[in-house]
């Protein structure tokens, strides 16, 4: 792109706000939190009559005939997450596979499901070690959260909304607001210490 | 009364190999590990403690847990005090600083404790009729100086503090005998089991620990709620001061005991008169004897324990008072039994030396030298968690307690707390009224002293008759016109006595006088560990823009507006932040100013049925719109009134783009989802909250397109090309965009929507090529400026809970409207077309030189008036060289050139009435022409 002045301008690259990477607890032995980064969320939505037959029909045609319950998640690359009656959540690192089905998926006249592009709003974290679950206590409600490998929740995690999914008792992915990064920093490594 | 330190073994929950100090009222006082700050007191022979909360009168410690109405402490220093603390609900900790709270200047030497003087002037309600001459106010700061029982903390509390939620099948609070044995049970038959117990000690913990049972002890269940929502608070020590626990279980089993209650006699409230089973526990877990000479009054078989227990202890005890003519139980050897007599006076003036009993019937006086009383007069079981989730009760007159009446669903009581002693230590026959009977009293031959009720509020017998004969019958205004069951413990050893003597004061009983109703907390609660670790960048979730780094490198002052930190203004150096935003909104008239308005809420709608659907949710028709095309809308609840607005955009034949206000998005979107779930159930319709996901960089400003045009947006984008209120989608420098061009300060604007990570390189890009432009960045404070201006509404601040569109000019297309929306029925009501109704108007100072303080009010003549109107919104407008304000007015639409007087502070303001918009009438800014 050429400029009038010729200034040497940075591209317009995507960048996360400054500063919150060193918010994160310590990593330890007992606890990694790890932002995962890049990765594609997508919001598979539908309507009720019919809906959820055409998503299935789409998501067989690439090859994940699998799909959560609810309260379930599935699959690793991508990861299905049951967030709603009628949304469900993909998260890929594949690119290709994502814009694919935003693709296939894009709002038109007369669809039943679609896909929206969460990625720039969302910010996906995986919890590792064997304090996860006493990091998560003292965040989020003891009944609510998922604890069995393959579970999924959305929580009320320490005042905002999380989307919460359990690979193994200490092994868990948290889902959030982007904008929320900071707060939910502040928040896991008060909590991070007191464990 | 001289308390002292038993010999071992006495003593099991103290480890005498490991003494320790710490300081009351500035004096060392030792102790060991283990104790509590009152049984190191008692075992060091200090007898008067504290004061009482009014009268000021002498107090000891009373109790031997969380019950404790007298000795009450200030703990701690600084950000660390604690104050109005229980003494028996302490441990004692080396280096530990104690001060009596409620005594001024010392506990000896308290200049209060003239009050107990003029006792006679301060009845139960005193102040409703006393100090009324001349005027209340004259006396009032005194008085209310001289309330409460402690020193607050004076600096930030350094201590950090600790939440945990958790989940059981099994929650067992308590964890005395009944607790240990439900617990057992419970675990053997195969469930996770919680056990939760107030003191440090549980019972059978050797055989619970075995049986898998997680216990936790000096954590305190203090609310039970629904769904088997337990809250109970710990003591934790080390890094963590105190813990909060939240414990949903399927079942939970409450075994919190029974607190003992006192005999009324007179000056029962002397320092040495103690709850028997207070004085019995001293001995067995501190190895504390209370006094050298003991002397039991009881109404209760349990006070022939206590007198066996201090007598194994080793401990004398010069005689049982029994206010009954028989008992079931039988005293220790040696010890001699006064039956169906009572204590009608003490001797000692800051501490018992001796008491005086008379039989009840009347007759010969008796003395005996004693240091110390052991009061029982019966049991009250624990109900409190019990009716906290909902449980009635019932009296059982035989034994003058209430205990539970029915089972709640998933909670059970079991042990004392439900009335159940079991057969060793049943209370027997006791009598619900225990005081000296006035044959008693008559043959002391002078005046007795005050019989107290509740010693934390020095409430008397007397004062209970007082509001008997005023005629607060009810429990609940007893308990307010007396203060009877207030503060800190809640009247877990006055409420009974209260209400038998209420009872007997309006020939009812017990049961027929009812309890008040128990609420959380059990105990008391420090507010830091309610709040948890909810300060300072914690106190609750405050969102951060995506170019939130630019707005720091600018300089800006950031502050929260609708839950997003976002920057007021970019202050210069000399500049505050309102020279500032003039400075900002006077360049983006002339020049270009770079906004970030990310936060503007940013809602999906996708569908078959969108289009109509938005038509239900706006007072403004959304499906003509066509595609590309953007309109303001008016969002209204039921009752019509506004509570948000904003831009619809229509990207496709069934998809809108909905933009709402900043703080806004959450509700809109709840309100969108509610609607669809509840009454519109048959629309094809998604909504999808997507605010974080996009962006948005707004470009303001007469260069506004120069800027974009130097920095290569497509030329379509240019203001001949593109019309005010359309929205294109397209590309920049590989980058989708939504561009809408609106504006909010009514200057050509481009509202660029982007992925949100991209938002801080868009920003740095255009301030790089801006500065060929003189542009600069703008916060809240200059949009607030140029939207007053131009008279632009600000939903939340020119609007209140009652503003409906026609008073603010917004309800001229409605009667048009084909289609049904939210909140119309609301506004054919006669009450909204009422002409009083108050209406926007534009607002100037008559001199043109003073600010218009918002929410002044307008009224004719001076307040207290009338009021017509109210200022919603004023600034400085450095455009026009003058203040502007907008106002609601009564009738303003018809008040246009009319002079009011805006009334502040006690000073009238002149100002004149005008339409709006103040700057660019015309409204031709909005398409760059300058």
């Amino acid at each position: 792109m050429a400029w009038p002045d010729g200034a040497d301008l940075a591209p317009l690259a995507p960048a996360e706000v400054t500063g919150l990477a060193a918010l994160w607890p310590t990593p330890s032995s007992a606890l990694a939190v790890q932002v995962v980064e890049p990765v594609h969320v997508l919001s598979l939505r539908h309507l009720p009559a019919g809906g959820a037959a055409a998503l299935s029909a789409v998501m067989a045609g690439h090859a994940l005939s699998e799909l959560p319950g609810p309260g379930h998640c599935c699959g690793i690359q991508p990861r299905l997450i049951w967030r709603s009656p009628n949304e469900m959540l993909l998260l890929t690192q594949d690119g290709a596979q994502a814009s694919a089905l935003l693709a296939e998926l894009r709002p038109k006249p007369g669809a039943l499901a679609c896909a929206l592009n969460l990625s720039a709003g969302t910010l996906v974290l995986r919890l590792q070690g064997a304090n996860v679950e006493a990091l998560l206590s003292r965040l989020v409600d003891a009944h609510a959260l998922p604890r069995g490998a393959g579970l999924a929740s959305r929580v009320r995690l320490a005042d905002i909304a999380a989307v919460v999914w359990c690979d193994a008792p200490d092994h868990v992915g948290l889902l959030v607001d982007r904008a929320n990064g900071h707060y939910l920093a502040a928040w896991l490594s008060y909590a991070a210490e007191a464990i | 009364m001289s308390g002292y330190r038993l010999a071992a073994p006495a003593g099991a929950w103290i480890d005498r190999t490991r003494p320790l100090r710490f300081s009351f009222n500035g004096k060392e006082v030792q102790g060991f590990a283990g104790d509590t700050v009152a049984s190191a007191l008692l075992a060091c022979g200090h007898v008067h403690v504290a004061r009482s909360f009014k009268l000021h009168r002498p107090r000891g410690v009373f109790s031997c847990g969380l019950e404790e109405p007298s000795a009450l402490l200030d703990v701690g220093l600084g950000g660390e005090r604690t104050p109005d603390t229980r003494a028996t609900d302490i441990e004692a900790a080396e280096g530990l600083v104690c001060r009596t709270g409620n005594a001024w200047p010392s506990l000896n030497f308290d200049i209060a404790a003239i009050n107990a003087r003029f006792a006679a002037l301060l009845p139960a309600g005193f102040y409703y009729k006393t100090f009324m001459w001349p005027h209340w106010h004259l006396f009032e700061p005194a008085i209310r100086a001289m309330a409460g029982l402690g020193v607050a903390a004076d600096a930030a509390d350094p201590d950090r503090y600790d939440e945990v939620s958790r989940s059981a099948e099994v929650l067992v609070v308590g964890g005395g005998a009944a607790g240990a044995q439900a617990a057992l049970a419970a675990a053997q038959s195969g469930a996770q089991v919680l056990l939760i117990e107030a003191t440090p000690h549980v019972a059978q913990a050797e055989a619970l620990h075995a049986a898998g049972v997680e216990c936790h002890t000096r954590c305190t269940v203090f609310g039970l709620y629904d769904h088997g929502l337990a809250v109970a608070v710990q003591t934790v020590g080390g890094v963590v001061r105190e813990r909060l626990w939240k414990i949903r279980a399927r079942r939970i089993v409450v075994a919190i005991g029974a607190f003992e209650r006192p005999m009324l006699f007179p000056d029962n409230d002397r320092p040495g008169v103690m709850l028997a089973s207070a004085v019995e526990q001293y001995a067995v877990r501190y190895g504390v004897a209370c006094g050298r000479r003991i002397v039991v009054a009881t109404a209760c078989d349990s006070g022939y324990r206590t007198a066996r227990a201090l007598k194994a202890a080793g401990i004398e005890v010069a005689a049982i008072v029994d206010a009954r003519e028989r008992s079931g139980a039988e005293a220790p050897e040696g010890v001699a039994v006064h039956r169906a007599s009572t204590i009608v006076a003490i001797a000692g003036r800051r501490a018992v030396s001796g008491v005086t009993i008379a039989p009840q019937t009347g007759g010969a006086l008796r003395t005996i030298e004693a240091d110390c009383i052991a009061s029982a007069g019966g049991w009250t079981p624990a109900v409190n968690l019990h009716s906290m989730a909902g449980g009635k009760l019932r009296w059982v007159a035989e034994s003058s307690m209430f205990v539970p009446a029915l089972t709640l669903p998933g909670i059970e009581m079991v042990g004392a707390c439900a009335g159940d002693f079991g057969a060793a230590h049943a209370p027997g026959f006791v009598p619900a009224d225990n005081r000296p009977s006035s044959a008693a009293l008559a043959s002391l031959g002078h005046k007795p002293g005050k019989v107290f009720v509740d010693l934390q509020n020095d409430v008397s017998a007397s004062d209970v008759e007082l509001a008997a004969r005023e005629n607060y019958r009810s429990v609940e205004h007893l308990k307010r016109y007396t203060t009877m069951g207030m503060a800190t413990d809640q009247g877990k050893t006055s409420n009974v006595n209260a209400l038998v003597l209420m009872g007997e004061q309006t020939q009812r009983t017990p049961d027929q006088v009812g309890t008040t109703k128990f609420r959380p907390p059990f105990k008391p609660v420090t507010l830091n560990a309610i709040a948890g670790g909810r300060s300072g960048e914690r106190y609750k979730p405050l969102k951060r823009m995506p170019g939130h780094a630019w707005h720091e490198a600018q300089g800006a002052a950031m502050e929260e507006f609708g839950g997003w930190l976002r920057p007021a203004a970019y202050p210069r150096a000399g500049e505050d932040l309102i020279v500032a935003a003039e400075r900002e909104a006077l360049t983006v008239r002339t020049h270009v100013g770079l906004f970030e308005g990310s936060p503007l809420g940013k809602i999906e709608v996708i569908g078959p049925d969108a289009a109509d659907f938005l038509d239900l949710m706006y007072v403004g028709t959304m499906s003509t719109l066509a595609v590309g095309a953007a309109r303001y809308g008016l969002l209204i609840n039921e009752n019509g009134v506004i509570f948000d607005d904003g831009i619809v955009s229509r990207l496709g034949p069934e998809h809108f783009f909905v933009n709402t206000t900043s703080g806004g998005a959450e509700r809109v979107a709840l309100a969108f989802e509610e609607w669809l779930q509840c009454e519109y159930v048959k629309h094809r319709v998604l909504v999808a909250p997507v605010t974080s996901v996009w962006g948005n960089v707004t470009v303001s400003g007469p260069k506004a397109w120069q800027l974009l045009q130097a920095a290569g947006f497509d030329a379509t984008l240019a203001p001949p090309a593109m019309k005010h209120m359309t929205l294109r989608e397209t590309g920049y420098d590989g980058v989708d965009l939504r561009v809408l061009r609106a504006s909010f300060g009514g200057e050509l604007g481009y509202e660029i929507n982007l992925p949100a990570l991209h938002t801080q390189a868009l920003l740095d890009r255009l301030w790089a090529i801006g500065r060929e432009f003189s542009a600069v960045p703008y916060g809240i404070e200059a949009l607030m400026i140029m939207r007053t201006e131009k008279g632009f509404l600000h939903v939340g601040g020119d609007t209140d809970g009652t503003t409906l569109p026609g008073d603010v000019g917004m309800d001229r297309g409605i009667a048009r409207k084909a289609a049904n929306f939210v909140g119309r029925r609301s506004l054919m009501r006669p009450a909204a077309k009422d002409p009083d109704r108050m209406q926007l108007v534009g607002l100037l100072p008559r001199d043109r030189r003073t600010k218009l303080p918002v929410g002044a009010h307008v009224a004719a003549c001076k307040p207290p008036a009338p009021i017509e109107g109210f200022v919603t919104s004023s600034h400085y407008s450095p455009v026009l060289g003058h203040p502007v304000a907008l106002g609601m007015l009564a009738r303003g639409q018809s008040r246009i050139g009319d002079m009011i007087t805006v009334w502040h502070m006690g000073s009238g303001i002149e100002a004149e009435v005008v339409k709006t918009p103040f700057y660019d009438t015309a409204g031709e800014r909005v398409n760059g022409m300058a």
